[in-house]
């Protein structure tokens, strides 16, 4: 296997783009991912992207945005894991260049969503939960105000321990001019915000965004005809758990993302010690806290403090979701995981101006999974010069 | 679908693998553990509520305020389904289920303490 390395990432503003399809949107990243790479060429083009068939009437996505970007004598694909596609896109991008089969690789990740309402979004999205779950009226957004019922009940965590998660989240994103919301949110905004499905409110979830990200993948070995700073991908690790939740032997558990984590930094002969910098998947608050238990960054039941604390922003210890996150910066489905590599890249090259984290970032990771933790994909990066 | 010889019609029969004893509502084609080889049996229908969620903005076809449960029965099989009663739930306290149209409903039972 070769070491692979991002030498490129582009990203368009996520949010509402009114006039744009998901075909431009994904161009217009992939366009400034190139631009910064100065690649001449393209041997392959992954494309992740949860459902432009429900959105946009559109199948063959990939092979739409080939002929658009004119991409042509590749070997070009889509990949697709609900809300983690932008995870299995780098995972098959990566696996692509690593086995010597292509040398320079774009992943794009991306959705267009906001052209439909909450309630049609909502039913498209209804179709990755279980037929029973369906039945029961339960959908994504319930399943975490269950977990965050059990979560806040077991280790008796006040409610203001989701609120810091979201306060926290848009900081980063007020200064990422990328971000879907750009404004900070006080703990009254945040208790004065509509129930959902209690005890989470609508500033405890991801907005619904349209948008894109990319990277450009090449060997190491010739990264450096490209970039003096390419970002290695040390792994990147798949790993399922149960469809149906109430089959888990504990709620407050995601063992996908505990097995990718794991075994990701198995792979990549680091610990958790060696991580400065995370990128999770905070489709709703809770779901931060739960990620980093689960991925044994705090023990059970103790990160809530952690965040309470400071440990996990900007200038702590170990920054989470430094580009404000799903919550914050956008939900555009399948281009969430890719941003998530965006945000490394630029972490670690300093290059994320106003939210530049304090400590210099040489090991990240990131996470990216489908539906409530079905299937997780974690990727393990560090610094290649 | 998979039939049963359930006795009663609203009972909740559940798939049990042969080999690891895993229990399934709803029904699978595999267990995890790798055997395809499964019995039906009907459960104890009493439990108690894990969690709960009262749910504002429901799907379609659902009205708010919609109260879901998650419910560990006697055993430790755990269930989600429709909690029955125009109060709110409350962590612990005992329910019975009982099936209909094949989704599970969750019914208050009596303290034990009277």
């Amino acid at each position: 296997m070769r070491t692979v390395a991002i030498i490129g990432s582009g990203m368009t503003r996520f949010g509402k783009h009114h006039d744009k399809s998901v075909i431009d949107l994904m161009s217009e990243a992939v366009l400034e991912a190139l631009a910064l790479s100065k690649v001449d060429r393209i041997d392959g083009l992954i494309v992740g992207t949860m459902s432009p068939e429900h959105y946009e009437n559109r199948i063959g996505i990939a092979n739409i945005l080939a002929g658009h970007l004119g991409v042509e004598g590749a070997i070009v694909m889509r990949a697709e894991n609900t809300s983690g596609s932008g995870g299995s896109a780098l995972y098959t991008g990566w696996l692509t260049v690593a086995c010597g089969l292509a040398d320079i690789v774009v992943v794009v990740g991306g959705e267009k969503m906001t052209h439909l309402s909450t309630e049609e979004n909502a039913a498209i999205i209804a179709g990755l939960v279980h037929e029973y779950e369906r039945r029961t009226g339960v959908t994504l957004p319930s399943y975490a105000a269950l977990v965050a019922r059990y979560y806040l009940y077991k280790y008796n965590v006040p409610r203001e321990a989701l609120a810091y998660v979201a306060i926290k989240n848009h900081k980063n994103g007020s200064l990422n001019p990328k971000a879907h919301f750009q404004k900070e949110i006080t703990p009254e905004d945040y208790f004065k915000s509509k129930m959902v499905a209690d005890p989470l409110r609508v500033m405890d979830y991801a907005p619904i965004s349209d948008g894109a990200a990319a990277v450009v993948l090449a060997p190491l070995d010739i990264a450096s005809s490209y970039t003096s700073k390419p970002i290695v991908i040390k792994s990147i690790v798949g790993a399922t758990d149960t469809l149906v939740l109430h089959e888990r032997e504990d709620l407050l558990h995601l063992e996908a993302v505990r097995t990718s984590t794991q075994r990701a930094l198995k792979e990549a002969k680091l610990t958790l010690n060696d991580v400065d910098l995370l990128e999770v998947h905070d489709m709703a608050t809770i779901l931060e806290l739960i990620e980093l238990e689960s991925m044994g960054f705090f023990p059970r039941g103790g990160s809530w403090q952690a965040v309470i604390e400071g440990y996990t922003q900007l200038d702590g210890e170990l920054p989470v979701n430094s580009s404000g996150g799903l919550k914050s910066k956008g939900h555009p489905i399948g281009a969430t995981g890719v941003s998530q590599a965006h945000e490394v890249f630029l972490q670690m090259r300093r290059e994320a101006e106003r939210r530049q984290v304090r400590k210099d970032v040489r090991v990240a990771l990131s996470m990216s999974m489908g539906g409530f933790g079905n299937n997780a994909y974690t990727v393990v990066y560090e610094v290649g010069w | 679908m998979v039939t049963s010889n359930s006795s009663s019609l609203n009972a909740l029969v559940v798939q049990v693998c042969q080999n690891c004893n895993k229990t399934y509502y709803p029904y699978k084609a595999r267990c995890r553990c790798g055997s395809t080889n499964f019995r039906f049996a009907e459960v104890n229908p009493e439990g108690r509520v894990l969690t709960y969620t009262v749910i504002y903005v429901p799907p379609k076809g659902f009205k708010p305020p919609l109260k879901v449960a998650l419910v560990e029965l006697s055993g430790g099989f755990k269930l989600l389904g429709r909690y029955d009663d125009s109060d709110e739930p409350r962590i612990g306290e005992r329910v019975i289920v009982e099936l209909r149209d094949g989704v599970a409903f969750f019914k208050r039972l009596p303290r034990e303490d009277g």
